[in-house]
């Protein structure tokens, strides 16, 4: 009621000053708008109408509505596949690796201090998942990095291919390179099968089931054969599944069972995918993929494969990985894939529309179309630019960050357009 | 969207197509191998032979040749096959909630991206048979495969479920203990932790198969897909590999055979069988010996334990006329590959004719690939090995490698 109020007054004064709290509406001019899809609008202009996008394009800006000037980029803000951010230690269960019904958005705590920090790096939303050391990790939620908006709340049904999630020793002394390296550490499986020293007798003790590649497939297909609960959506294609896997023979693995049981979703992990062979058969289950986060260091192999994915048309994003990596690292790993010779509108699309789409919100995000959350950020520069800065960011249409260290100096108006974190929880 | 997806589907199928055309194409090359001797595992050798490969298939073995690209050799054998590999992801390879993981493919566990499988097929190694470490009792079902190809496994594998994995003594019981002062919280407690008790899980899995077949018992669904698979060994022929390599454990192996009437068996890593070569020949079971052991002595690696390979127990075993077979356990050290464990055998005894077979139409016997590698005869995969000289002599080396008409090593890049 109060926004509508507002929207009346600023209607009469025309030229009122800007303030968010008392006018819903309001336009953005920026030298240059990236949609998000690729394309990108110079001196373009966005009108925001009570936190969505009204209308984006280039032309006249409206004089009764009050304006932000922008002399920079106005890009989407980030969406981030696969965090632990405000989760870190809650995101997977040690004495048992199935767990179906568990909700990562149980351990989502609003006002952590991971999330102001996401936001900061141009990141507004996030994918919560398990980490992958459960067999079945449960389900992730989807949500904004303030205002404690929660998007999805059964976002995907996470399961995991990997090694970790047989392992007993998660949380000890886990710390094998890939098999391939650890097969050579002990070359001969004669006079020390269960591996190196790390591999105590104690560090290997758990109760955790299955524990071998073969005995993962067999409990998932068991569960698969007669699905009942999120296993019968997710066999249906109602609910995406985000599923992890690392080594080549193992994101083999997970792509061959998706594809036969027709399972719509992401894989997350494959850091040296960048394999033809094992690329054509990510793409052939139709499955996305998560990436990342890439680090300075990273091998070229790893780097390439997200041009080698997005060659193929399956969609990429990137994982955040807080708070083990800095959020800013989602913007480095970007910027590395670009180094590495993706091309720039898919590694912006791999940031935004595809992220969104892995996530499962392209509904409501991933670009500025007319009707989506005005979840934007404005960057001095090219986002992809490593020397670009973010001057503000704004979540729902309201401004969460603002730089404040001397070049650009919010007013008092501005601040007081601030959200506050909790004011539009749980919509 | 649908449009753009279809479109991308399309687009790839095309790709695929193209990379299948791709590769036909190379198989629909013509090779003439040509050998000053040509030792086919099958029959004589032949001077000045040659073979004829096309589609990946040998069609003609003799002096001929004909039109077609043309390798030069001095000798050329079959493709070796090892089925003791051990290339496998370690733990991950092996179901430890149970002892019993009969009804677990080994196939599913594999990681054939591994680099070791290239080191095999580069070091004349063609087919091999993949097993689980031996942490269970019955470790699963062994599939065949080639060592290079496309990495899946339907391109690979030469047999699915080829063998039943078993394995006495002490490895399947390392680890296990009993509840000394903690409670009995995880599964590694209620497993055997004794030779005996190794033992006794075996010989149980064949009373339960017993038992429901006599009496009529009511099984679930997973116990009655284990019995149908120990079925199997005793009705249809499916080969149990066990391994054995203390004498005990070749008792224990060949009573078991005996007392259940197991069709085939194949001691594995049996270092120790060379001390009863009369209860093995008797038995009927094969053996496939372990790499020789630098010391003299293999050791266990989890007891005090070791265990006594004599140098000549597979020339014993070829005059007694138990199938035998050399295994290199997927060694990459170049001194101890599977070329160099039949130089051995060669050197103590073994005729050279016994040691090629051992590394070649032996194993495939043992596993029942005869009908398709192990010896160059028309119709068999074109999977050779090239010589520069006499084969598993020290002074000569392997120069090239063909894989289902595939030159993977090419003889005229070497120098």
């Amino acid at each position: 009621m109060s926004f509508v109020l507002g929207a009346l007054v600023t209607g009469v004064l025309g030229s009122a000053p800007f303030t968010q709290e008392s006018n819903p509406a309001y336009q953005v001019r920026a030298k240059m708008i990236l949609v998000g899809d690729g394309t990108q609008i110079e001196d373009g202009v966005m009108v925001v109408e009570r936190g969505k996008v009204s209308r984006i394009g280039r032309g006249e800006i409206d004089p009764h509505l009050p304006l932000v000037e922008h002399a920079g980029v106005l890009a989407p803000g980030f969406v981030a596949c696969q965090t632990e951010s405000g989760e870190e230690g809650e995101g997977y269960e040690p004495t048992r690796s199935i767990l179906p019904e568990a909700r990562l958005v149980h351990a989502f705590h609003p006002d952590h201090s991971d999330f102001a920090a996401a936001a900061r790096a141009g990141i507004t939303t996030v994918v919560l998942a398990p980490s992958g050391n459960d067999l079945v990790g449960g389900l992730t939620a989807v949500v904004k990095t303030a205002g404690g908006v929660i998007l999805e709340r059964e976002g995907h049904l996470a399961l995991s291919f990997g090694g970790s999630a047989l392992s007993q020793t998660v949380g000890r002394s886990f710390g094998f390179g890939t098999a391939d390296e650890d097969a050579q550490a002990s070359a001969s499986s004669d006079s020390d099968p269960r591996g190196g020293p790390e591999d105590t007798e104690d560090a290997r003790r758990g109760s955790r089931q299955p524990t071998s590649y073969s005995g993962a497939l067999r409990e998932l297909r068991e569960r698969f054969a007669k699905p009942q609960g999120v296993y019968s959506r997710a066999a249906r294609g109602e609910l995406p599944v985000l599923l992890e896997a690392w080594d080549r023979h193992e994101v083999m693995r997970a792509a061959e069972f998706a594809r036969d049981h027709r399972l719509i979703g992401a894989l997350r992990g494959a850091p040296l995918a960048g394999d033809p062979d094992v690329a054509d058969s990510l793409a052939k289950s139709g499955l996305g993929v998560v990436v990342g986060p890439y680090a300075i260091g990273q091998r070229r192999r790893s780097l390439e494969s997200v041009g080698m994915f997005q060659a193929r048309g399956v969609p990429v994003a990137f994982a955040l990985a807080s708070p083990e990596y800095a959020p800013e690292g989602l913007r480095l790993s970007a910027a590395l894939a670009l180094s590495a010779g993706a091309k720039r509108e898919d590694v912006l699309r791999a940031l935004t529309t595809d992220a969104a789409k892995i996530a499962g919100v392209s509904d409501r995000l991933g670009s500025l179309e007319r009707g989506k959350d005005a979840d934007f950020v404005l960057w001095s520069g090219d986002p992809l630019d490593l020397s670009s800065r973010i001057e503000s960011v704004w979540i729902d249409g309201k401004r969460v960050h603002a730089r404040t260290d001397g070049m650009h100096r919010p007013t008092r108006e501005e601040d007081a357009g601030g959200a506050h974190p909790r004011e539009a929880r749980h919509r | 969207m649908k449009a753009i997806r279809n479109a991308i589907r399309h687009g790839l199928r095309f790709g695929t197509a193209c990379a299948c055309l791709a590769a036909l194409a190379n198989a629909q090359e013509r090779w003439v191998v040509r050998a000053k001797t040509l030792y086919t595992a099958a029959g004589e050798p032949i001077e000045d032979g040659a073979v004829v490969v096309v589609n990946g298939k040998i069609v003609s073995v003799g002096s001929g040749g004909g039109a077609g690209e043309t390798l030069e050799v001095a000798v050329v054998t079959p493709g070796m096959i090892d089925l003791s590999v051990r290339i496998g992801t370690r733990e991950y390879s092996v179901e430890q909630t149970t002892e019993s993981a009969i009804e677990y493919p080994v196939e599913e566990t594999l990681d054939l991206f591994s680099q070791r499988w290239e080191t095999q097929l580069e070091s004349g190694v063609t087919t091999v048979l993949a097993a689980p470490l031996d942490m269970d009792v019955f470790g699963g079902l062994c599939v065949v495969l080639k060592t290079g190809g496309p990495r899946t496994l339907q391109a690979r594998r030469v047999k699915g479920e080829a063998s039943l994995r078993a394995s006495l003594g002490t490895q399947p019981s390392a680890g296990n203990s009993v509840p000394r002062g903690s409670p009995p919280l995880d599964f590694y407690f209620r497993r055997p932790t004794t030779r005996m008790g190794v033992e006794w899980v075996l010989r149980n899995a064949y009373y339960d198969l017993l038992n429901a077949d006599r009496f009529g018992l009511a099984v679930d669904a997973r116990q009655a897909e284990r019995n149908s698979i120990l079925r199997r060994t005793l009705e249809d022929g499916l080969p149990v590999f066990v391994q054995a390599r203390g004498t005990q454990d070749v008792h224990t192996a060949v009573f078991l055979k005996e007392e259940f009437g197991i069709q085939e068996m194949v001691l594995d890593a049996a270092a120790e069988a060379w001390m009863e070569p009369e209860l093995v020949r008797r038995s009927g079971v094969g053996v496939v010996f372990p790499p020789f052991p630098p010391t003299g002595r293999i050791p266990d690696g989890f007891a005090n334990d070791s265990y006594f390979m004599m140098w000549s127990a597979p020339a014993r075993f070829h005059e007694l006329g138990v199938p035998i077979a050399l295994s290199a356990h997927g060694a990459d050290e170049i001194g101890e590959r599977l070329a160099q464990q039949a130089g051995f055998a060669l050197r103590h005894g073994l005729p050279f004719d016994a040691a090629l077979e051992a590394v070649t139409i032996g194993p495939a016997r043992m596993v029942g690939v005869d009908g398709r590698v192990g010896s160059i005869e028309v119709g068999k995969d074109a999977d050779l090995v090239l010589w520069n000289g006499k084969p598993f002599e020290p002074t000569s080396g392997i120069v090239g490698v063909m894989l289902d008409g595939r030159l993977v090593v090419d003889p005229r890049s070497k120098p």
